[in-house]
């Protein structure tokens, strides 16, 4: 019994190690290396939601912060980006033969007149490894595709991404569809962007605002929980 | 004193008789939208009296007037002109405008917006020196189109007919970084940067060879008579520079160095480079290889204020903006405008070295009042010498 403690005491420290260089890799954008860890971690048996969690949140969370400091710039963010996508990519059909029942569904976008992607991306490629049902509308989504595609999927989340102050206005046109549409009461509202705050955020109606995917998955959460 | 001589001058270091003024001969001038209730522009002429200005011609990508009615200018008391060049962007379906290097506008809004990125897909040498969007230089039927016949005789007369000082773009044959977010998209370029450098060092060297030439032609045809030559690199954002330094050495500096100097074969006229964003990191860079003027001098992004630019490099760099069209010019008031752009002057006028005009296009929701307002300031406050500079 001790033995087995012991020994599954040591795999747990080394799979917390072995996540750990996972970030790592994901924080220095190295998508070769991820690809590969990904395989062998997932091989290992662990689950691609540990992987995300554990793995890719905390490398993204690194390279936000370096961004933010000035260490890090746009090609960092790319790289850091593209590793993410390669992790989705490979645990998208882990995901289905567990079967696990989603956390909940997401329908995400860029507003109408706005054709920034990158954030936006990172978000819906984070809710999805963490265990989200995620639809990705794109860039420059007029207010009706996002009441559409929430009646469509069922959404339980409507997220919004805007990166200029004059898009970020447009936010308030998809709440109103939603309310015209119907279907406010039944979807929680979740936006973010650059030019956007906690402030803004209640000054439109949303629900909650997340400044980065890490942000972003626990307000999901916390949403869902309520 | 001229408009000409007033600009050489400041360009040149140097106090003229007042602070040179610029509307749409090099850089931007106003948004004209027209899904918008009353065209921005043509709001703007009647509430300067102007009832019958020439229909607006606009630009594909940020849909700026290139044809400012010249009461607008003379009201304004613009130093500049612009010499327009030959339009090369063909509708090819419907709302879809294509021109050189395949790039594909749609109107997005007020603005083009790439359609869709024609070389984002092409990951080999082989695919990148092969690809049929590549201009030809060697084309005299593709080079008359973009720089059409009467082009140099438009440039003579305005040199010879006018005071004012003439300014030309060379559109995406004197810009690299733009152009590769419009083949590739931002994050694609950057990305074969550092992921993929082989194909990255394959496009950047080709479009230097192609448009080696093209430059030359145009330039060879009318830089007697132009006093200032466009080029765009934007390359910050609102918080910093794209990419680390380190990288812009490396990467991007000598292909841009060669912009420059490749200008300077053919024309004695100064190089303005336009670029939005927290640059102030490689400006000087940007001085050592031969730019004379910055644009558009962002104030709201981060060190592209008037102060810190004036006081770290106003030595080596002169500038061409600077009037905030982010907050100040749509949503302040004439009064705040007023006296935002007497501040402006008394850091930026001593010595020269600055052109005024706004930190880029005006946009939609700036009311007339308030455009009149900057110009009419800069009129009455921008003699030198400068009223009670201020010290940096």
């Amino acid at each position: 019994m001790k033995r087995q403690t012991a020994r599954s005491g040591k795999n747990k420290e080394e799979e917390m190690q072995e996540l750990e260089k996972f970030a790592k890799f994901i924080e220095t954008g190295d998508v070769e290396r991820v690809r590969s860890l990904t395989e062998e971690l997932l091989a290992k048996g662990i689950t691609p939601s540990r992987i995300v969690e554990e793995g890719v949140v905390p490398g993204m969370d690194v390279v936000g912060q370096k961004y933010e400091s000035g260490e890090y710039f746009l090609p960092e963010l790319f790289m850091a980006g593209e590793a993410a996508k390669v992790v989705t990519a490979i645990i998208k059909p882990y995901l289905k033969k567990e079967g696990a029942k989603a956390l909940g569904t997401v329908v995400i976008g860029t507003v109408f007149g706005d054709v920034h992607n990158v954030g936006k991306d990172l978000v819906a490629s984070t809710l999805e490894g963490v265990g989200f049902k995620v639809t990705n509308l794109g860039v420059n989504v007029p207010a009706e595709t996002f009441v559409e595609a929430a009646k469509k999927e069922n959404a339980d989340i409507v997220a919004m991404s805007a990166l200029i102050t004059t898009t970020m206005l447009v936010m308030k046109d998809v709440i109103k569809a939603l309310n015209s549409g119907g279907i406010r009461s039944k979807v929680k509202v979740m936006v973010g962007g650059a030019p956007l705050d906690e402030k803004f955020a209640k000054e439109i109606g949303a629900d909650a605002y997340g400044k980065d995917p890490r942000e972003a998955v626990l307000k999901a959460r916390e949403l869902l929980s309520k | 004193m001229t408009s000409r001589e007033r600009v050489l001058k400041t360009i040149n270091h140097e106090e003229p008789d007042r602070i040179p003024i610029d509307f749409g001969a090099c850089c931007w001038s106003i948004v004209d939208a027209p899904n918008m209730p009353e065209h921005n522009y043509l709001r703007l002429c009647k509430y300067l009296g102007i009832k019958d200005p020439e229909p607006p011609m606009r630009g594909a990508l940020m849909s700026e007037v290139d044809n400012i009615d010249e009461r607008v200018l003379k009201r304004f008391g613009v130093d500049c002109r612009y010499l327009m060049p030959g339009g090369h962007l063909k509708k090819v379906e419907p709302g879809i405008r294509q021109g050189d290097f395949g790039l594909r506008f749609r109107q997005l809004g007020h603005y083009g917006d790439p359609d869709k990125y024609l070389w984002r897909d092409l990951n080999t040498v082989e695919e990148i020196e092969n690809c049929p969007l590549w201009p030809d230089p060697d084309d005299p039927v593709y080079i008359q189109s973009i720089y059409p016949e009467g082009l140099r005789e438009r440039a003579k007369y305005l040199h010879e007919n006018t005071d004012y000082a003439i300014g030309m773009e060379l559109y995406f044959f004197g810009n690299l970084a733009d152009l590769m977010t419009m083949c590739f998209g931002l994050d694609k370029w950057l990305l074969n940067m550092k992921l993929n450098p082989k194909v990255y060092y394959a496009f950047v060297n080709k479009y230097l060879n192609v448009t080696d030439k093209i430059v030359a032609s145009i330039l060879t045809a009318v830089g007697d008579y132009i006093d200032l030559v466009v080029i765009y690199n934007d390359f910050g954002t609102q918080m910093s520079l794209n990419m680390s330094h380190g990288d812009y050495c490396k990467f991007f500096r000598p292909y841009e160095a060669r912009l420059v100097q490749r200008i300077k074969l053919y024309t004695k006229a100064k190089v303005i480079e336009h670029s939005c964003g927290s640059v102030w990191s490689i400006i000087k860079d940007r001085a050592e290889m031969g730019v004379d003027v910055l644009n558009p001098l962002q104030p709201l992004a981060v060190n592209m204020n008037a102060e810190y630019l004036k006081k770290n490099f106003g030595d080596i760099m002169c500038f061409h903006g600077g009037i905030d069209i982010q907050r100040l010019l749509p949503f302040g008031t004439p009064k705040e405008i007023r006296e935002e752009v007497k501040r402006l002057i008394r850091i930026f006028g001593p010595g020269g070295e600055w052109i005024a005009a706004p930190s880029h296009n005006i946009e939609p929701e700036t009311p007339p009042e308030n455009i009149v307002a900057m110009f009419d300031a800069l009129q009455e406050f921008g003699s030198y010498p400068i009223k009670d500079p201020i010290k940096l």
